[in-house]
């Protein structure tokens, strides 16, 4: 690869600055929907120019079957992108295909960007860690801030079956808070505004790691992010977020007290794959009652009103019968892969099959993208999340650095699926009537960073052309391509 | 200094920000308060009085507003919300650029009162929606307060500034039912000009099952305050607007435009920085409901603080200085 060896040399400086303040830009939500849909194109620039860097690192045939692995993750990217619901819903079709054309270039960039920081020698991986993580304080402070000063402590609890009057109409105080979107303050559900500071707070477990004995400015560092991140959701006090938190620090408990070699031990294989079989049974009956003319799981006994029509997994129903009906049910071919289309009236007033939007959004990520985006891209995003854990698994046992920094990403990755199953929320504004469709924002564009970041398919083997300088009392990794610097260390 | 310290210095204004703020939680309400809780007519009348106008009258002029002088619904007194559907006809003849929005290419169309047969943008029972669309096209949405200055947003008197001028099914959402001792309130900011004053309302009573409805008069005060920073008093200004007639209990949507032009009076509005309405029930003899299966008139009465079988409220829907400006 000696061909881009100018290239690295020169641009790695460069490329690391601009990959990092990528990673807080689109942390921290600049510029709200203006604002991601410039850095979706600029991020995807900046992703071209760090392929050089990933080359480097590989042989060609590495590469091709990398390119192979991540055929599912293109089609993802492109079902993302284009759909018949995202070609319709515009005033313009043009403009929807542009718009569509920078949620493709967005979703693969900022991918490549995540694996191409871990390619370019001049990035330090904490300077990563900081980077995410203080631009997510950054955003999680200023919020709670002026939450605190708008609303009070606690006051989710305080005021609750409170409502107050907002242009006539009444809305309960204890259902949204504030969050930074664009330039400004909107009052939002606590399910959008709380998902920054949920991140963050799944960073806390990491302290388990990290003994504050030998390295107390990362122990600090990482505590101080957690618990940021914590307390923002204990202030209002976002109950289900903390809830939620649950699995994501259960997980890192249980993963501290094993043992964890370059392949993963049979127990932990045997119970991965019977969660995966158990998840998938699940969608499975779920996609079979929708198909009934009568629900039978809305009769079971005491999980049966889990499953009422305006319930969580009722509304999941109604939206997966819109994918594949037509209104005088028909199988609808076109909407079962492509995605339900939108239809505007006269009037100005849109729906999809006598729906409106707000009636059709479910609470769940997936079964959103499954009547936005149809079957194809819904198959495409669980083969995703599951691969996003095969490469968790292999990132944790084989990656790079310190144990405590790749949990980072993990963790993130891992709370953000958790979350965004289950409280997902498209029509976040309380005061302004924007849908802000799960596909769009800019948290998916970190997500899709973080999974680049932690990316390590099963027969990655890095080849040592730099030298891994380690400091401290870390040991060293013996095929690093990137330095391990501890946050102590003076320079 | 000592690490102690730091942590307290930056811990205690934030926590001092938490205690004393609260800017979003100083007018809260029960959820089901003015908007159909309790178990009678008379647990959703709205009383509020700003305390200012109560306790610090200063000087006090009063107007008649003749039937000469302001507008009142339809024009046809039999009908004063023209079936629901003209509740600004008298505006319309009396003063017919009132009603005119300018377009783009230099011509002007008139507002409609309602349009398509709406008043605002569809929605839920008693949940936002934009409404900028129907901005240029419904009398309403383009004049309505909060348009003229986002300050008008908040709170429960929002109601009265957010271009709903009938019922849309959202019930007691939409209106403020007054009793005769009507409401007192300060703006959020001080008009410095305006050519007219209107309200939008009609009768509302709790003689339930009489289908069809009736005509009620009321005899309704409008009172302007002003603040002189020479007297530091709240100058009161009312105008008597007697003789009204409104439809009561006909439909929910039939409601009526009444107001009034400043100029008709010589009086400049400048300065208003608070409003009061009060009102006393002319001729309600058309009241009927049914004692023991049998429907018989009956004596309605609008002072909620004496008990009584029955009652006749004034439904205030909105309250408009259309194209005003505020300081």
């Amino acid at each position: 690869m000696n061909k881009w060896k100018d290239y690295i040399e020169r641009y790695d400086t460069v490329l690391a600055f601009l990959g990092l303040e990528f990673l807080a830009f689109i942390a921290f939500g600049l510029g709200g929907a203006s604002g991601i849909l410039i850095f979706r194109m600029i991020g995807f620039f900046i992703a071209i120019a760090m392929i050089p860097f990933i080359r480097s690192n590989h042989s060609n045939s590495e590469i091709k079957g990398y390119l192979i692995g991540l055929i599912p993750f293109l089609v993802l990217a492109i079902s993302l992108g284009f759909s018949s619901f995202w070609l319709t819903a515009y005033s313009s079709t043009l403009s929807g295909i542009v718009s569509d054309i920078t949620i493709v270039l967005g979703i693969v960039g900022f991918f490549i960007i995540g694996y191409g920081l871990k390619s370019i020698k001049a990035v330090k991986f904490d300077l990563v860690l900081l980077t995410l993580g203080g631009a997510l304080v950054l955003l999680t402070l200023i919020t709670s801030i002026y939450t605190l000063a708008r609303y009070g402590l606690f006051y989710v609890v305080n005021y609750s079956g409170m409502v107050y009057y907002w242009d006539g109409v009444v809305f309960p105080v204890s259902e949204e808070t504030k969050v930074l979107f664009g330039w400004g303050f909107v009052e939002s559900s606590l399910s959008y505004a709380c998902l920054s500071p949920f991140l963050l707070a799944c960073v806390l477990p990491t302290a388990l790691y990290i003994s504050p004995k030998k390295d107390i400015k990362r122990f600090a560092i990482v505590l101080l992010f957690g618990l940021i991140g914590l307390s923002a959701l204990v202030i209002l006090p976002y109950i289900k977020g903390l809830l939620l938190l649950t699995p994501v620090y259960l997980f890192a408990l249980i993963y501290r007290f094993i043992k964890v070699k370059n392949e993963a031990p049979h127990w932990l294989e045997i119970t991965a794959f019977v969660s995966m079989c158990v998840i998938v049974l699940g969608i499975l009956v779920l996609f079979v009652d929708s198909f009934m003319s009568e629900s039978f799981l809305t009769k079971l006994p005491v999980l049966g009103r889990y499953f009422a029509d305006a319930a969580f997994f009722g509304r999941i129903r109604t939206a997966i019968q819109a994918t594949f009906y037509k209104t005088n049910g028909s199988f609808d071919f076109v909407s079962f892969l492509f995605g339900n289309s939108v239809i505007t009236d006269s009037a100005g007033y849109i729906s999809v099959k006598g729906y409106g939007i707000s009636e059709l959004l479910t609470h769940s990520l997936e079964f959103n993208i499954l009547w936005q985006n149809g079957f194809i891209a819904f198959v495409a995003l669980t083969i995703f999340i599951f691969s996003m854990f095969v490469w968790s698994r292999n990132y944790l046992a084989k990656g790079e650095g310190l144990l405590s920094g790749r949990l980072v990403p993990v963790l993130m990755l891992l709370g953000a699926f958790v979350y965004l199953s289950v409280s997902d929320d498209e029509l976040p504004f309380v005061h302004i009537s924007d849908f802000a469709a799960g596909t769009r924002t800019s948290q998916l564009c970190l997500i899709f960073l973080l999974a680049g970041l932690v990316y390590t398919p099963k027969e990655s083997k890095f080849k040592p052309e730099a030298v891994a300088v380690t400091t401290g009392n870390q040991t060293p990794s013996t095929n690093s391509t990137f330095e391990e610097v501890p946050l102590d260390e003076k320079k | 200094m000592k690490k102690s310290k730091k942590i307290l210095l930056i811990l205690v204004p934030f926590f001092a920000m938490s205690l004393v703020s609260c800017a979003d939680t100083d007018e809260l309400y029960r959820g089901d308060q003015y908007i159909g809780g309790g178990d009678s007519f008379a647990d959703n009348r709205y009383n509020v009085w700003s305390s200012p106008l109560i306790d610090d009258a200063g000087f006090l002029t009063t107007y008649d507003v003749t039937a000469d002088k302001r507008f009142s619904g339809s024009g046809d007194d039999a009908h004063p919300s023209g079936y629901g559907m003209n509740g600004y006809g008298d505006l319309v003849s009396k003063h017919p650029e009132a009603v005119e929005y300018p377009s783009d290419d230099g011509t002007s169309s008139p507002l409609q009162w309602l349009y398509n047969g709406m008043d605002k943008e569809p929605s839920g029972i008693g949940q936002w929606v934009d409404n900028t669309p129907l901005v240029g096209k419904v009398y309403g949405q383009t004049k309505k307060m909060s348009l003229i200055d986002s300050s008008f947003s908040k709170g429960i008197l929002s109601k009265l500034y957010n271009g709903q001028i009938r019922c849309d099914a959202w019930s007691s959402y939409a209106y403020l039912q007054l009793d005769q001792h009507g409401y007192g309130a300060l703006f959020p900011k001080e008009l410095s000009q305006a050519d007219y004053f209107a309200m939008v309302v009609r009768g509302g009573s709790n003689t339930e099952g009489t289908i069809g409805g009736r005509l009620s008069t009321f005899d309704i005060q409008v009172s302007f305050y002003k603040f002189p920073y020479a007297t530091q008093k709240y100058d009161k200004y009312t105008f008597n607007l007697s003789q009204i007639k409104l439809e009561t209990n006909v439909s929910a949507e039939n409601t009526s435009l009444v107001g009034f032009y400043f100029d008709d009076f010589d009086f400049d509005p400048e300065g208003i920085v608070g409003m009061s309405i009060t009102y006393s029930i002319n001729d309600d003899s058309d009241a009927k409901a049914y004692i023991d299966g049998v429907l018989q008139p009956v004596i309605t009465s609008s002072d909620m603080d004496t008990a009584s079988d029955y009652y006749l409220c004034l439904m205030l829907y909105e309250v408009f200085f259309p194209d005003s400006t505020w300081n």
